[in-house]
């Protein structure tokens, strides 16, 4: 009997080791070994980004840094990688992230992951325009359900599988993250001048 | 990281004798099982290849091996020495048992009765021997998984939990398969996804009730799985309206 709290406290440990890789996925990525500075694509960010609270059971929260860098190194990245998607970019251009909230929170018997962006943005001597970007994931993926599921047992029978198909708070701000930035990259290719 | 010598996708050299002997009679339950005579059959065909090594690229797995029906112990033990995502004393403990029965008896013959489709995290390596897309895909979600986990090897021991430990790990890896190929619009696909990967899972939860109680019910546990499949199959359209919404 003793091992199964063991276990359990095991299973907990891997929920609450989560970290942050936001990035942009993409059909046919290519290897790359260097990411080009522009001194013409100016991007400036409130905070470091991205920033995540992880707000769960017993009031313990916490901030998660990208593994994947901050707002400048992704779109530096972005640009190294597809600059055939971004030519009137290139010429010269401002990114502005106005607010970027990405969060996932337990209230016991439920939880909520969510992702918030507003940008404005401008392409040469184009009129600014602005973006904006909102999602969220509900769902029953909270500890305390999968503590209590630990501890009767049967339940765990559905609860992980349940788990597994939703994906764990880690999974869903990933997700979220990436989502956000697939959204705002489309939005700057088709304003950039991407040919098809 | 990978090189001429070592590149990231390899294919086995097709020998005749030993595939059929794995495909015609080692395999043969768990063709059955999941009702699919392309299972462990040794013999990946090019198409399906190429589906695996797009999914890879555009999940950004660059670490990962891919090996098409390939038989190599010499390249994934000095795989698993030189994988730094896990610390050297699991490595060389943990890893190395997930390793002996992959050098001893070998997945390339065995497969379906002793091992099969797999990704090993240790080595950071699939091994594929069925030419059923949906199932590299699977593989391929697992790889993309633990690519995801800050601590490799507390994932992976997770697995390990007695009942319920396989049950997330599939349920990620299964629902990227279907999600992906929802997100290609790939109906065919997702409708063989709900008929092999979905009885599949169910002989992970045959097995978790099967620990409970403490007798073999995974068999059986498949026959809901494939009735669940093929109703899921049947509500494609409706699911692919949804995400265009």
């Amino acid at each position: 009997m003793q091992y199964r709290w063991i276990w359990s406290f095991i299973l907990f440990l891997g929920c609450y080791s989560p970290s942050l890789r936001i990035y942009r996925p993409y059909p046919d990525e290519v290897t790359f070994t260097k990411v080009d500075f522009f001194p013409k694509v100016i991007v400036l960010a409130p905070t470091e980004f991205p920033e995540a609270l992880l707000d769960h059971d017993l009031r313990r929260k916490k901030i998660l840094k990208n593994e994947y860098g901050n707002w400048e190194s992704l779109v530096y990245k972005e640009l190294s990688l597809h600059p055939k998607n971004y030519p009137k970019l290139l010429q010269g251009g401002k990114i502005q992230i106005l607010e970027f909230e990405l969060s996932s929170v337990d209230s016991c018997f439920s939880h909520k992951a969510s992702v918030k962006l507003k940008a404005e943005y401008s392409i040469g001597n184009e009129a600014l325009r602005y973006f904006e970007y909102e999602d969220q994931s509900k769902n029953y993926n909270s500890n305390c359900i999968l503590g209590l599921s630990s501890l009767t047992l049967v339940p765990l029978l559905w609860f992980i599988p349940y788990l597994g198909f939703q994906g764990n708070s880690e999974d869903q701000l990933n997700q979220l993250g990436r989502n956000a930035i697939s959204a705002f990259f489309l939005e700057l290719e088709k304003n950039s001048g991407k040919s098809n | 990281m990978f090189s001429e010598s070592d590149p990231q996708f390899e294919s086995g050299e097709p020998y005749v004798i030993v595939d059929s002997i794995g495909s015609y009679f080692f395999a043969i339950f768990s063709k059955i099982l999941l009702w699919d005579r392309r299972i462990n059959n040794h013999a990946i065909s090019e198409e399906s290849k190429k589906i695996l090594i797009r999914y890879m690229q555009e999940n950004n797995l660059k670490s990962t091996k891919v090996r098409f029906n390939q038989y190599a112990p010499i390249s994934e033990w000095k795989r698993l020495s030189q994988n730094q995502k896990i610390p050297g004393t699991l490595r060389y403990t943990v890893g190395t048992i997930s390793l002996l029965a992959y050098t001893f008896l070998p997945d390339r013959v065995f497969a379906g009765i002793i091992g099969g489709d797999h990704y090993n995290p240790f080595t950071d390596t699939i091994n594929v021997y069925s030419d059923v897309p949906v199932i590299l895909i699977h593989e391929g979600g697992h790889a993309k998984d633990f690519a995801q986990r800050q601590y490799v090897t507390l994932y992976a021991a997770i697995y390990a939990i007695p009942v319920v430990g396989s049950l997330y790990h599939e349920a990620r890896a299964t629902d990227d398969a279907m999600n992906y190929f929802a997100e290609k619009n790939q109906e065919d696909q997702l409708k063989e996804s709900y008929e092999i990967l979905t009885p599949a899972y169910s002989t992970y939860v045959g097995g978790a009730i099967g620990d409970i109680i403490l007798n073999p019910i995974t068999t059986a546990a498949i026959i809901p799985g494939h009735i669940y499949g093929r109703y899921k199959k049947k509500s494609i359209p409706e699911q692919m309206a949804r995400r265009k919404k």
